[in-house]
């Protein structure tokens, strides 16, 4: 599906490389978290997936496949013919993500208008069964909606119904919880699950917080200064961290979990029982 | 529907002020208009009986609610220099203006609109400059300068129009228009640059929002985000500032009328004021002020049709 070979991206205004040199591979119907603090270049590699990286202002090399096509060296117009198409993106703040003066039905549609060529009534039918596939309670209502109209919570569904109407083969998804209260957070992990299990949308999951990726990721890549300093399968990483870096993200989870798992802080075992019990 | 009721409801209040302001200033300040009307050959005995035709002996708000209904139907007093209606005096004057800054209005809209679009996609180019010097170039040229300028070309050097003979605006509407479009033009360009300039800046800043990141991502190419999502985004600074422009380019007139002497309330304005023909200015005022009030209020009902999040007290 997505292929990453050895990506180095450098901003000319800056010193050090946002990415440098990266691998990272995403299977059919796979999702993948990328996980890091800020500034680790995870968002970086998100954008150079879907193409939006400033291309004027930083220097770039390696290989980014979505299904066999470099989208690294792709010109403008090639691009323009994957992106919300083979692959959609769901950003962090949802308020600021969506056009204020559009309507939420329109904003969803949109990857429609341009990629496809079916009636306005189809592209009505086909955003409404995406607001209905994301969870959204009364998608009639909601599309007549404007964004400031609807909570944090429902924009970001409706950018996911956005991002996935044109049936992408990967999603994008960077930081897309992270505004969010954790109630709605964890309602919208279950979403996007299924999704991935109904629709077989392959997606990269983008976070800083550890304990999200888990609840949704089966494998998992750790970033640390534009490198991946670990990579293996959610369980593994969580209960057996080898490298400090990710050892420390751990420790920074504050969950009733770990609470009640002191004083043997870091005990898997201690961990897990209190995952199960708390 | 609320909102325009309101927003109305807010332009009554306003112009009731205003016109109590303006009403109580010239109060203060206009002397007596009996003696300015009867002069030096005034007796006690027919400056009080002018007094009493006038209405001047009642009460201050008696005389304000009188002024302010004669107002409402259309009879704004007598002139005391030109002993006729002050209307009969205005109306023809005010047609004259209302034409000028209208025409001048539709240029600024018809022009700014595609040439801020046109600077804001030249920014960051090769071409930029020339918006630049272009635009600080008619930016810095004064409207009256202009006006001299095109006088002389256009009505000396090339005899398109006759300067100073403006045709009468009933029997010859046409010919008046024609002569009103060299002003209007000259009035216009120093304000296309300010909008082109304002909108080119507005547009640049919302080319770095989120939300043209996330419409990129959907595929659309640089000029359908223009046209779908960044134009109808820095619409409402733009409104605002026309609406503004639509106010200023009244006064702007002033001058640029008297440049090319057309009959318009600019020239009426400076004669009465010399003359101290108070009627006159003070209906003048209330128009002017009126004027300023509506093209804010139009710009804001615009305003509240583009952005809902200014309609305020919920959807109608």
């Amino acid at each position: 599906m997505l292929e990453i070979k050895d990506l180095h991206v450098k901003f000319h205004n800056r010193d050090r490389e946002a990415v440098a040199g990266i691998s990272l591979k995403i299977e059919d119907g796979e999702i993948l978290g990328l996980v890091g603090e800020s500034g680790s270049g995870k968002s970086v590699t998100a954008m150079s997936v879907a193409g939006l990286l400033p291309r004027k202002k930083c220097s770039y090399s390696g290989e980014i496949l979505v299904d066999g096509k470099d989208m690294l060296h792709a010109k403008r117009s090639e691009l323009r013919r994957i992106q919300g198409k083979t692959i959609g993106v769901v950003f962090q703040e949802p308020m600021s993500a969506m056009d204020p003066l559009m309507k939420i039905g329109p904003q969803v549609e949109e990857a429609l208008v341009i990629h496809s060529k079916v009636s306005a009534q189809q592209r009505k039918e086909w955003a409404l069964e995406a607001l209905a596939a994301v969870e959204l309670p009364d998608p009639e209502s909601v599309y007549e909606k404007y964004p400031h109209e609807l909570s944090g919570g429902m924009l970001q569904r409706a950018m996911i119904a956005g991002a996935c109407v044109s049936k992408p083969s990967l999603l994008l998804l960077d930081e897309p919880t992270t505004a969010l209260d954790v109630t709605i957070q964890a309602q919208i992990l279950v979403m996007l699950s299924k999704l991935n299990r109904d629709y077989g949308i392959s997606m990269l999951f983008i976070s800083h917080n550890l304990n999200v990726v888990r609840k949704l990721c089966r494998r998992v890549a750790v970033m640390q200064k534009g490198l991946i300093v670990e990579e293996g399968s959610t369980d593994e990483i969580f209960y057996n961290p080898q490298h400090p870096y990710t050892q420390h993200l751990i420790e920074c989870i504050p969950s009733r979990a770990r609470l009640q798992a002191r004083p043997g802080k870091g005990d898997p075992d201690l961990l897990l029982q209190a995952e199960k019990t708390g | 529907m609320k909102y325009v009721l309101r927003r109305v409801a807010a332009l009554l209040l306003t112009m009731l002020l205003v016109s109590f302001l303006a009403f109580t200033a010239f109060q203060m300040i206009s002397g007596d208009p009996a003696q300015a009307i009867l002069g030096t050959s005034a007796t006690p005995e027919s400056l009080a009986l002018m007094r009493h035709q006038l209405g001047l002996d009642q009460p201050f708000l008696v005389r304000y609610a009188r002024w302010l209904t004669g107002f409402v139907t259309g009879d704004l007093g007598i002139s005391y220099s030109y002993r006729q209606s002050v209307m009969s005096l205005i109306l023809p004057k005010l047609q004259v203006t209302v034409c000028m800054v209208l025409m001048s209005f539709v240029l600024i809209v018809l022009l700014s609109l595609p040439l801020g679009l046109f600077a804001a996609q030249l920014s960051g180019s090769r071409l930029d400059w020339l918006h630049t010097v272009f635009n600080q170039l008619c930016m810095s040229v004064p409207a009256f300068f202009l006006s001299i300028l095109v006088s002389y070309l256009c009505g000396i050097v090339l005899k398109w129009f006759t300067p100073g003979e403006f045709p009468n605006i009933k029997s010859d509407f046409g010919g008046a228009l024609y002569h009103l479009l060299f002003a209007a033009v000259c009035l216009a360009i120093p304000r296309i640059a300010m909008s082109v300039r304002m909108m080119r800046s507005t547009i640049v800043g919302e080319m770095e929002k989120d939300y043209v990141r996330t419409a990129i991502s959907r595929g659309n190419d640089r000029s359908r985000v223009l046209r779908y999502h960044v134009f109808k985004n820095s619409l409402v600074p733009t409104v605002t500032f026309l609406g503004q422009t639509m106010a200023e380019i009244v006064g702007g007139g002033i001058v640029v009328e008297q440049v090319f002497g057309v009959p318009g309330m600019g020239r009426l304005l400076v004669a009465s004021i010399s003359n101290r023909d108070y009627p006159v200015v003070e209906a003048l005022v209330v128009i002017l002020a009126f004027w300023v009030i509506l093209s804010g209020t139009i710009a804001d009902l615009i305003n509240q049709g583009i952005d809902p999040r200014l309609r305020l007290g919920g959807r109608a």
